[in-house]
């Protein structure tokens, strides 16, 4: 029945943003995943259980921590603290179809902005050109890096924090949409229609300037 | 938030991250960190000294006062003994380099303990000036090594009632579950430990304390969460007893189902799954009908009649002898002629003139065409024909057609017409379900108001006759707390700006407070400007702040209502009231208008 009104809604195309289609290298699999929640349960009574889940997170949250955080060693300082956190408060952790990454990377969000708010260290915003190309690709604006390169960066790092977020997963971490809500806690169209706007603000700001 | 910006940083390969990799030092570190941090070696190391030093005065003063709650003397004294050993206080975690964790943000005003001189032995039942009463069992104390405490003990307990209770106390108001954070909305939090000898003491296992804590927030909806210094977070740790006492002698339980027992609410409930169990059945009745329909539709069309093709004497013909059961599209047409389609490539002459034995005609690709297969022995051919007519045929066949195919569109567009019909009937049930279900969310809405009123109604009537109780047992010291997790307020998320009366942006290494009227709850914010400030502007609330220079700045409900905007930056304007005016608990509730 295509054409009842509840499809066409769904389908309508009017305001939809034409996102690059991304491939998530943090996806993890069912099987991988009910494995995983096996090893949570085994390290919620032995914490030596947590290795696996370290070793396999490690990489992932530094990255997501040295994104935003300029000092190398406070990164890896940072990624200590969160595992700790999170080997704390596992007992907590239950599964409600948000993977168990998704909650490390809440509990990594929450460090770094602790951090942050201490002022012991600067927000960084970290690009590269490939970023800045792959966004305006998106934007559906010229790719002219040269030209507009430096601006788009400024403007990105101009975001509010929440927007600055949504950017730095999208195109500088390669998330999915449906990661990016697991782990900003809102849903995937929410986060695609955010992303939309904040492309379009800063559309705005680049044809401006 | 200051940014820096790095394009193009050096990147760090995987072999450098996994270098780095150390779980045997993340486990030792785990370790450490579950050992409390007052039994840790340095701990006692920095501390001892003091301690040695001090108990003598603080037995001697403890021992030897009157139990007189509001005694600014004993204030004094209790101030005194919380530096050496209270260690909710960050005073102490700041020598042992310990983040602080409980930091009071008012420098000399706090919530005062009450002190009460309790024998060991014998118990008590403790009386404090909410009508809060602790009762405590005989031989309730153990010391660190759980071994049983006889004699005199020192027991200090306050209660943190609204707010600005919790703003002083510097508490953490927030709850983490399972990374989520979250606002107590507190229905009243105690805090109690016992002291001999200038030693903390433990709860006995066997011999729990027992508090009933009167309260203003009757509402069941409330758990009871245990302060984890350690851990930095509130555990849960059950749910506690609602008890109204008409007298001394009278206790009953109340029914605490308040909310989800109004009979209202249930019968609203009830009608609404009725509406929506006709609905759902009406709207899949209908949406079974169009598809029944649709693909009736699909076939008439697939069976349109064809038009007759006259013959076209360049090309070859052949006839069949056609069976009208298994093509009944030809059942009408007399003296088929099969035409030999362009499409056939190398076709032998002898098609024409061999006797087949066999013959098979099955639909082609294209539409109106046949896939015609003819065999002998080992030689079977096929080829692609379309049925035509000659002459009179022709006329007679196009005759037929006519009428067929005028019947066939009447009978077409009758039945799309209808399929119309029961769309638009279906679109019109969407919408009223769509409806319907906003004059529920409406309804649900009023009934919400209506229960707060009577909520609000009964918490005036419990201020001046029955009082309410929540009871519960403890079996450790610390910080106990009677709570609802919240979310932030809805409503409103600006990059809020907090500023002087002269526009300058405010100058403060503390937290920002939002109190919504409505709800008993701190909500906290960090940072100025804050690019995430949430707050229903159409509930009535109250921002403030500590200044660098320990006054307090605050804007009140008018101002943050002034501001009417739902999203961008806003510009809060901040009143600043000196240390002097905000020098007691009491003086902080009146002039932000929070009171128990």
């Amino acid at each position: 029945m295509s054409n009842l009104p509840s499809q066409v809604n769904v389908n309508e195309k009017v305001h939809k943003p034409v996102f690059m289609e991304v491939v998530s290298k943090y996806h993890v699999s069912n099987e991988r995943q009910a494995e995983e929640l096996a090893v949570i349960e085994a390290a919620k009574s032995d914490k030596a259980h947590f290795e696996l889940i370290y070793n396999r997170y490690h990489e992932q949250i530094f990255r997501y921590i040295y994104q935003r955080i300029d000092d190398k060693d406070t990164a890896f300082d940072v990624v200590q603290q969160v595992f700790l956190k999170a080997m704390t408060n596992l007992h907590k952790f239950e599964y409600k179809g948000v993977p168990f990454s998704s909650w490390l990377y809440r509990i990594a969000k929450s460090e770094v902005y602790d951090l942050l708010r201490k002022k012991q260290h600067l927000r960084s915003v970290n690009i590269d050109d490939v970023q800045l190309g792959d966004m305006m690709q998106d934007m559906q604006e010229e790719t002219n890096l040269e030209k507009y390169g430096q601006r788009l960066a400024v403007a990105v790092a101009e975001l509010d924090e929440e927007d600055l977020q949504l950017v730095e997963m999208r195109f500088f971490e390669k998330r999915p949409f449906k990661e990016i809500g697991e782990i900003l806690n809102i849903t995937e169209n929410n986060a695609k229609v955010k992303l939309y706007r904040i492309l379009e603000k800063l559309k705005k700001i680049l044809t401006k300037k | 938030m200051k940014r820096k910006i790095n394009i193009n940083r050096e990147k760090i390969s995987p072999e450098e991250i996994a270098k780095r990799r150390d779980f045997g030092s993340l486990m030792k570190t785990y370790t450490v960190v579950k050992k409390p941090f007052w039994k840790h070696w340095s701990f006692i190391a920095g501390t001892s000294t003091v301690l040695v030093a001090t108990v003598a005065a603080i037995v001697y003063l403890q021992f030897n006062k009157p139990q007189n709650e509001s005694n600014p003397v004993k204030q004094e004294v209790q101030q005194t003994q919380n530096t050496n050993n209270d260690f909710t206080y960050d005073h102490s975690q700041k020598d042992l380099g310990h983040a602080p964790f409980i930091h009071p943000p008012l420098k000399g005003v706090d919530v005062p303990f009450a002190e009460y001189n309790v024998d060991a032995d014998k118990g008590s039942e403790l009386n404090y000036k909410t009508g809060s009463k602790i009762r405590i069992p005989k031989e309730a104390f153990t010391d660190a090594n759980g071994n049983k405490i006889s004699g005199k003990v020192n027991v200090r307990y306050r209660e943190f009632h609204d707010p600005v209770d919790f703003f002083v106390s510097g508490i953490p108001m927030t709850y983490d579950s399972s990374g989520m954070k979250y606002t107590f909305e507190s229905a009243g939090m105690v805090e109690i430990y016992a002291f001999q000898d200038g030693k903390i003491l433990k709860v006995n296992h066997d011999r729990k304390i027992e508090v009933k804590m009167a309260t203003l927030q009757d509402g069941a909806g409330y758990n009871l969460y245990n302060l984890d210094t350690t851990a930095k977070n509130w555990n849960y740790i059950g749910k506690d007893k609602i008890v109204h006492e008409k007298n001394e002698n009278s206790f009953y339980v109340k029914d605490d189902s308040l909310k989800s027992g109004d009979p209202e609410l249930t019968k609203l409930k009830q009608q609404q799954e009725k509406t929506v169990a006709e609905e759902q059945n009406r709207s899949m009745a209908l949406q079974g009908e169009i598809k029944s329909m649709q693909q009736e539709i699909k076939k008439m069309e697939d069976n349109k009649p064809m038009e007759p093709q006259k013959v076209n004497s360049k090309k070859k013909t052949f006839n069949l002898d056609i069976d009208p059961k298994e093509f009944p599209e030809f059942s009408s047409y007399k003296s088929v002629v099969f035409e030999v389609g362009d499409e056939n490539k190398n076709v032998k002459s002898d098609l024409y003139t061999i006797e087949w034995e066999d013959i098979s005609l099955k639909e082609g690709t294209v539409k109106g065409s046949y896939i015609v297969t003819v065999t002998k022995g080992n030689d079977k051919r096929s080829i692609v024909a379309y049925p035509v007519f000659e002459g009179k045929n022709y006329d007679q066949q196009m005759q037929q057609f006519k009428t067929k195919f005028s019947d066939y569109t009447t009978k077409l567009n009758t039945r799309k017409e209808l399929e119309q019909k029961k769309q638009e009937e279906y679109n019109q049930l969407v919408l009223q379900i769509k409806k319907q279900q906003e004059e529920y969310e409406k309804q649900l809405q009023e009934l919400k108001k209506k229960q707060q009123e009577e909520l609000q109604k009964q918490m005036q009537s419990m201020k001046t006759g029955d009082k309410v109780f929540r009871v519960f047992s403890i079996n450790s010291f610390g910080v106990f707390n009677c709570d609802s997790p919240q979310n932030y307020p809805k409503g409103a998320s600006v990059s809020a700006s907090f500023v002087d009366n002269s526009g300058k942006q405010l100058s403060t290494s503390y937290a920002v407070y939002l109190v919504d009227r409505q709800r008993n709850a701190l909500f906290t914010y960090s940072g100025n400007p804050c690019n995430d400030f949430k707050y229903d502007p159409s509930s009535k609330s109250v921002i403030w702040t500590v200044t660098l220079d320990n006054d307090l700045a605050v804007c009140m409900d008018d101002e943050v209502a002034g501001a009417g905007k739902r999203s961008g930056p806003v510009n809060f304007k901040m009143t600043t009231y000196p240390k002097d005016e905000i020098s007691s608990v009491e003086k902080i509730k009146s002039l932000l208008k929070i009171e128990e």
